[in-house]
């Protein structure tokens, strides 16, 4: 084997190397798409692309009417779908009961319900500007509907010694 | 063809703007169009996009800086236009935007501007199932042909991610083809 010199006398055509990754690239996406249809079988109207550029450019250049941002009716908005929910719900339900009702005694998904039908569109952010971060728990998101007892049964039952938990440590257990 | 960077000049300057919007919009109707129609899937939707977008890159044109193609910066209006249209359009219908579209998949033989056969509909639908950044990259490089570089420009994402999604979508496809 000493006896033989170690050269390669194989060669490749030149650049071979520059763009093979390109080439296996361009395979890989060929087998991916075998067999797949190329035609999609949309149509448009006939003389679409004629007629759609005055369409846009009449649009487009027409001068803009002057918008008045939703932001600063927002709050009109709000108190007039809160009124409008009263109002309904005094008229309507007062004639079957005798009680007088509040914002409070609307169920959350009629007051959900209210909004998503009338498309307000508020963002987490419009949200967050009404509704005082100060006054929220995380209970009033999450209804976990577990109590201590029942945490500590859970516990009990999944831990060995309940003493490693170092409830002394913590104040509510002193 | 009038140069880009000519043509934004022009689309900038209130003087020259009409004219160059009117070049803009014969460039590349039919490309964002057939972009768009991908997307939402029928025509009059695909319509209502198409002016929308055209209309909003001809009022943030000022906006646009020049560090992509103005063609990327058109699809990338484009897109979220035609994203946002199925969002507003399935909320009004009280669905979810991947419900309202396989259901738009699922009547295309109703639909008098389609008229594709049994396997194209059957492709529509399993495109219509993809995950949105899939059925985006799988559209733009099977049908549409762009480069991956091109489709990164758009969607603001790496070459290698667009390449796992495109062969994660091709194999799904395949494998919804192939059910049954």
């Amino acid at each position: 084997m000493k006896e033989i010199p170690k050269k390669n006398n194989f060669k490749t055509p030149p650049g071979y190397f520059e763009n093979l990754s390109d080439r296996i690239l361009q395979k890989l996406d060929e087998e991916d798409s075998q067999g797949l249809p190329k035609k999609e079988g949309f149509t448009v109207p006939k003389g679409y692309f004629e007629k759609v550029d005055k369409n846009i450019l009449d649009k487009a250049l027409k001068p803009e009417t002057p918008v008045i941002r939703l932001k600063r009716i927002r709050p009109f908005l709000y108190a007039a779908a809160a009124v409008a929910v009263l109002f309904v719900l005094v008229i309507g339900l007062n004639r079957n009961s005798g009680e007088r009702l509040t914002f409070d005694d609307l169920a959350q998904a009629e007051i959900t319900s209210y909004i998503e039908s009338r498309d307000l569109e508020l963002s987490s952010y419009e949200i967050a500007e009404v509704i005082p971060v100060g006054q929220l728990e995380i209970n009033d998101f999450v209804d976990t509907g577990v109590d201590e007892g029942q945490i500590l049964d859970y516990l009990e039952d999944s831990i060995d010694d309940l003493d490693e938990l170092n409830f002394d440590t913590h104040e509510e257990f002193q | 063809m009038i140069a880009e960077e000519t043509l934004v000049r022009e689309l900038k300057q209130q003087e020259t703007q009409a004219k160059a919007f009117e070049v803009l919009i014969n460039t590349y109707k039919e490309r964002l169009y057939w972009h768009i129609r991908r997307i939402v899937l029928d025509h009059d939707d695909a319509d209502d996009v198409l002016q929308n977008t055209f209309i909003k890159v001809f009022r943030n044109i000022d906006k646009f800086k020049g560090n992509s193609k103005l063609y990327s910066w058109m699809y990338r209006i484009g897109t979220n236009e035609a994203l946002t249209f199925l969002k507003v359009k399935s909320r009004k219908l009280g669905v979810s935007s991947d419900e309202l579209i396989e259901k738009k998949a699922d009547n295309l033989q109703a639909d008098v501007y389609f008229e594709g056969d049994a396997i194209q509909i059957k492709l529509q639908q399993a495109i219509a199932r993809l995950p949105e950044k899939q059925k985006l990259v799988f559209n733009m490089k099977y049908f549409e042909e762009l480069k991956y570089e091109e489709i990164s420009d758009i969607l603001d994402t790496s070459v290698g991610a667009l390449k796992a999604s495109y062969h994660l979508a091709a194999k799904k496809i395949e494998a919804y083809l192939t059910s049954d």
